[in-house]
């Protein structure tokens, strides 16, 4: 009688035999950078960059379109010094939060925010307008949701996933 | 306390997807003002969640996906007149009023999907083809 505890390599159609597990080998992986703005793909030239370069930056884009392989330690700082040179708009190196901004309309939210707590979301309260997207997630309760009520737009993404009661 | 989403009562417009899931304690989502979704719209995995109520929302630029909400009795989009993709509504065993209406989609929208609905789903689909 087999046993049928454990797991089974892959079989032989051959012989019949089980074989045994083997790991593919490892592969470097690619580091992907991509702008926080949507781009069209027509303003991603370089995607198509050989894997051994150590990243590829299309001046006349102005933007990092592609890091095609590992970048670490001095390569790392220097790319990062690279692109705060050049002012392109990456994850890396923009760090400046969402920024309320008073209006004839009301207070604008000028980029995305992602809500985890009671204290950020009465941050929002009288804000008509959200320049990016919205992410709530966490525990409220029912009153906690009413400093959304004077939001009219949401410019972006809205999102409420794992909402909790209070 | 069950936990509704119908405080945002001046909101009318969001300008890509709506995408509300994985709230284990929400009961109804209303948005009463809301007009308009420059994305999809995807309400899923609600297992609370009993009502959805859009009363003013007049157009979905990509598709309505209402998946997985094992509570949910009631969808109410009576005033839809745009849809870009296609209606489903998958694995909502206890839905059983559906008013929605959609005035004009392309070809590619015409596609209604119900499954694992559970109980008969009286759906008020009128869909006029745009040319």
């Amino acid at each position: 009688m087999s046993s049928t505890i454990g797991p089974k390599g892959p079989s032989d159609a051959a012989t019949g035999r089980v074989l045994q597990f083997r790991r593919p080998e490892p592969t470097t992986p690619a580091v992907q950078t991509s702008p926080t703005s949507p781009t069209s793909p027509s303003t991603a030239p370089s995607e198509a960059a050989p894997a051994s370069s150590a990243a590829v930056f299309d001046a006349v884009a102005g933007q990092a379109s592609s890091i095609a392989s590992r970048v670490e330690g001095a390569a790392l700082s220097q790319l990062v010094a690279r692109l705060r040179a050049t002012s392109v708009d990456s994850p890396q190196v923009k760090n400046a939060g969402p920024v309320v901004v008073s209006t004839a309309e009301g207070p604008v939210l000028s980029g995305s925010v992602a809500i985890d707590t009671r204290k950020a979301l009465h941050e929002l309260d009288g804000v008509v307008r959200i320049g990016g997207s919205l992410a709530v997630e966490g525990t409220y309760k029912n009153a906690d949701l009413l400093a959304l009520r004077d939001l009219k737009t949401i410019e972006g993404r809205l999102t409420f996933e794992g909402l909790r009661s209070h | 306390m069950p936990l509704t989403l119908d405080q945002a009562t001046a909101l009318e417009h969001v300008g890509d997807t709506v995408y509300i899931g994985f709230n284990d304690d929400l009961e109804r989502i209303s948005f009463p003002k809301l007009k308009s979704i420059g994305g999809a719209l995807i309400i899923e995995h609600n297992g609370a969640l009993k009502e959805i109520l859009l009363p003013a929302l007049e157009r979905i630029t990509k598709y309505l996906h209402i998946h997985d909400n094992a509570g949910l009795v009631v969808v109410e989009l009576p005033k839809l007149r745009e849809l870009g993709g296609e209606v489903s509504l998958v694995g909502n065993p206890n839905l059983n009023i559906v008013k929605l209406s959609v005035a004009s989609a392309p070809a590619k929208a015409t596609k209604l999907e119900v499954k694992d609905c559970g109980q008969p789903v009286y759906v008020s689909l009128h869909i006029k083809t745009a040319t």
